[in-house]
């Protein structure tokens, strides 16, 4: 054995007897971890609770979700918010993101999304929802593709119809 | 002067250059890039996250080896307001697009400020880690520049790299890159101490930081090869000596990215080959005219560019020491840069401005080394031109938020004259003075371009 080599070649030997006891007590950690700390639920909450941190939106006016999905291909429905006569919100939603297809989920994930509540929307009577001008009556309809879901806070039947006469 | 007053006023001075550089990179550091610009810098950090969260890396990628992802809308900092589009973040459980370095950093910097679920890990809380990266970055140019030539261009090569408006708001952006300019550097300070000193603790030092590139990125195995190559170059050494040094150096570097495959094979084995293969077999997005590209603009993400002349100045420089004697300097300056370019090239799967990130320190410290020894010859007009481009376009950029009309015809008319002066004045000592003012004058320009940089102007230019 070279000179050389009695000087490096342990050295390399003694790492690598490390190596593997330190690649080994990773790999069992790892696998360890995962199986004591994952589940569904817990995937679930990481990703869709809403941070305590984040500013809570005073109506479902104050924000919205700009831009039309790219990769939705038609899958997608517009869900706008008429505050007052002023203040509206255009939110565009890919539909792909929700458990199930029907108009009080995708108020609601709008709702997570900007932080406002849905239910005064959904349960209350001061808003009305339209959808493409219809009256929508049961929120647990499934929703159409590429819909145009309108909901009016404090408006007048007369109200909505002027409105709908002048976006026409 | 004593020697230790020297180097105490060198190590203060270098000291006021990074604080400099570390307020410079603070300052609107949530606001720019504006968050949401990519969204990797959320998912990086979400990874770190869920792994400590709930033992599994989770994250958001464009790959398709994954065959298909969760779409889910996760409105951190409100981004779905302002930057991110309208769709939802196709989020991936194991995601094993990179190694988990980064994540860790920045997830582990988010958890420990009270982050417990995705939408908490805001610009303001993951940023902070890179900020700090970005300031050790600035010592580490210093270190490698004074080892390699002396303590002005260190001085010089700290004063670029921490005022280029270009590096500060860069460095903020939580991107493996970073994290492997930081191990280039470290291994290369590391393996230049081993060479000159000759002691078997910087070979380990040197090979140790090699293999924590690999932890960022898996592009971070320039740096091995970079290292690799150094130490089979040397001339003074038995060829026998330079394969052990060699056989041990890669040894040690690339277990790291054993461990990668060991991290992969706990979560999920044949997901992780997939990857990698998808990862390999990316998309060529950097086109033909990548070369080009890459010389001739200064990128933040895919279509958002700082422009800014400094880079171009630097691979001028690079050039110009490649044609040089000085062989240290070619092998610790110019072969990394030329390393990394292979590496960008066969990896070259997108054209986002990060993946350019590790070639900066080496740009920025072969300006420096160009213009200290400018300041040392006769004829300075090469290293006056050198400074004048990047000088002129920040100055340019500047326009673009303050009112700079007055000085049009100050422009128009001294940059003809100093390029004359350099060109026909023999008078050494005012030709020293006006090179001074002008570098000073550079400086204090992206110190000025960096202080401007609100969300409202970096919007603006381009």
């Amino acid at each position: 054995m070279s000179k050389e080599a009695r000087v490096f070649l342990p050295q390399i030997l003694w790492y690598s007897a490390i190596w593997l006891v330190v690649a080994s007590a990773l790999f069992l950690i790892l696998r360890y971890r995962r199986s004591r700390l994952y589940s569904k639920e817990k995937y679930e909450a990481l990703i869709v609770t809403i941070s305590e941190k984040r500013q809570k939106a005073t109506d479902p006016c104050q924000f919205f979700i700009a831009g039309d999905p790219p990769n939705a291909e038609g899958n997608f429905a517009k869900a706008i918010f008429y505050c007052d006569k002023e203040h509206k919100a255009v939110n565009t939603l890919d539909l792909s993101v929700l458990a199930t297809g029907n108009y009080r989920e995708l108020i609601r994930e709008v709702g997570r999304i900007n932080g406002f509540s849905s239910a005064e929307i959904v349960e209350g009577n001061q808003w009305k929802c339209f959808d493409d001008h219809e009256r929508v009556l049961n929120f647990s309809d499934k929703i159409k593709l590429k819909s145009r879901v309108e909901c009016f806070f404090n408006f007048s039947d007369g109200e909505i119809k002027t409105l709908y006469a002048q976006n026409n | 002067m004593p020697k230790t007053t020297k180097a105490i006023i060198a190590i203060g001075a270098a000291v006021l250059i990074s604080v400099l550089g570390f307020y410079l990179r603070y300052k609107n550091h949530t606001l720019v890039p504006l968050p949401g610009e990519s969204t990797d810098e959320y998912s990086n950090s979400w990874v770190g996250l869920s792994l400590i969260q709930i033992g599994l890396p989770v994250g958001r990628s464009g790959l398709l080896g994954y065959g298909g992802s969760d779409p889910r809308y996760v409105n951190v900092d409100r981004i779905y307001s302002s930057t991110a589009g309208g769709g939802p973040l196709g989020i991936n459980r194991p995601w094993l697009d990179h190694p988990p370095g980064l994540p860790l950093l920045t997830g582990g910097f988010a958890y420990l400020s009270g982050a417990r679920v995705f939408e908490d890990a805001t610009a303001r809380v993951i940023r902070k880690p890179m900020l700090l990266i970005g300031t050790v970055t600035i010592a580490l140019v210093g270190i490698l520049t004074y080892q390699l030539a002396g303590t002005g261009a260190a001085f010089l090569a700290m004063g670029l790299y921490a005022t280029s408006p270009l590096m500060t708001v860069t460095s903020r952006m939580i991107q493996g890159e970073n994290g492997v300019i930081v191990a280039f550097l470290t291994s290369l300070i590391f393996l230049n101490s081993y060479l000159t000193k000759k002691k078997n603790i910087f070979l380990w030092l040197a090979a140790l930081a090699a293999g924590g590139a690999l932890l960022f990125k898996v592009s971070g195995i320039a740096v091995a090869i970079s290292g690799a190559v150094i130490l089979l170059s040397q001339e003074n050494k038995k060829t026998a000596l330079r394969l052990w040094e060699t056989a041990l150096f890669l040894t040690v570097a690339l277990s790291f990215l054993a461990l990668f495959f060991v991290y992969g094979a706990a979560f999920d084995w044949s997901t992780f080959v997939i990857i990698w293969q998808s990862n390999s077999t990316r998309p060529y997005d950097i086109g033909f005219g990548s070369l080009f590209d890459l010389l001739t603009t200064t990128k933040i993400t895919v279509s958002k560019r700082l422009t800014e002349g400094w880079p171009l100045a630097g691979w001028i420089s690079i050039f110009l020491l490649m044609a040089r004697e000085k062989k240290r300097l070619f092998f610790f300056v110019a072969l990394p840069v030329l390393v990394y370019l292979v590496i960008f090239l066969l990896m070259g799967g997108s054209a986002y401005g990060w993946y350019r990130l590790p070639f900066m320190p080496f740009l920025f410290i072969a300006i420096a080394v160009m213009l200290v020894d400018g300041f040392r010859t006769e004829n300075k007009i090469l290293p006056v031109l050198l400074i004048l481009m990047p000088l002129g376009m920040t100055i340019h950029k500047l326009s673009e938020a303050q009112r700079l009309a007055a000085i049009i015809p100050l422009w128009r008319y001294g940059l003809p004259a100093v390029i004359g002066w350099f060109l026909f004045g023999k008078k050494a000592r005012l030709n020293r003075f006006l090179y001074i003012t002008l570098i000073l004058a550079a400086l204090a320009a992206n110190v000025w371009l960096n202080l401007s940089l609100t969300s409202e102007f970096y919007l603006k230019i381009n």
